[in-house]
């Protein structure tokens, strides 16, 4: 598998890996992840789950993730999303973000976006997950309502296969 | 009242126009015009506000991930 050392990780991301449960397979995908301050900000935000919270704390004094800023800002996305898919432009790494349009609107940059279901996929074809582990984690994941439907789609037809084949593609 | 309902109306109307001319996701127009997430949903689905994965994108974002797949796996 093509792992990379380094990628940014948006709000979106870590917040569904979190809830699905896939959170500890970040650390043997990247050695770290960097995160600009404003998804920083965006996750401790008073609405976000306390637990997404103690597991981003415990994430950074392990030294796994790292606070880092672009030196400047696209324009045309808003918030922690402008951030990561500046960051992503200007180190030449991937953007892991979740939200459909962000995640189109980056990829048209030509910038190497990572869904949680491609995440999900991966793990699965490299042998991290069984078929069955992984139709749990994707159960979850449908379940959060946040996930464009486009992904799941794409996801599922994968599951189905791997579970049939064995093998991409 | 009226004050109150006028308010709303541009409070979605504000969304729309944010949802439509830029790259936002849900999250983010729902928190810029100060509603839930779930409420923006449920008004842009029942105002027949595009969705945020229209279908007839399926084709490509299919080919765009199996390439990125194809990529990572080989």
């Amino acid at each position: 598998m093509n792992t990379r050392a380094y990628s940014v990780i948006d709000t979106s991301f870590w917040s569904l890996c979190c809830i699905v449960g896939l959170e500890p397979y970040l650390w043997s995908t990247w050695d770290a992840l960097l995160v600009p301050a404003l998804v920083q900000q965006e996750l401790f935000h008073q609405i976000r789950p306390v637990s997404q919270q103690q597991l981003f704390t415990e994430a950074l004094h392990a030294g796994r993730l790292h606070i880092q800023d672009p030196h400047t800002l696209i324009t045309t996305l808003s918030k922690g999303e402008r951030a990561v898919v500046s960051l992503a432009q200007e180190q030449h790494i991937a953007a892991l973000l979740d939200d459909y349009r962000p995640h189109q609107h980056a990829a048209g940059l030509g910038i190497t976006v990572i869904g949680v279901t491609q995440f999900l996929i991966r793990l699965l074809y490299q042998g991290t997950l069984s078929v069955s582990e992984t139709e749990h984690h994707f159960e979850q994941l449908r379940q959060t309502g946040a996930t464009s439907p486009l992904f799941l789609q794409w996801a599922a037809q994968h599951i189905q296969q791997k579970g049939r084949r064995g093998t991409w593609p | 009242m009226i004050i109150s309902g006028g308010l709303q109306a541009l409070r979605w109307h504000v969304a729309v126009r944010l949802y439509t001319s830029r790259p936002l996701s849900v999250s983010d127009v729902a928190d810029q015009v100060g509603v839930s997430r779930g409420a923006c949903i449920e008004w842009f689905h029942q105002h027949g506000v595009a969705p945020f994965s229209p279908p007839e994108e399926a084709p490509s974002v299919e080919r765009h991930l199996n390439a990125w797949l194809d990529r990572e796996l080989h």
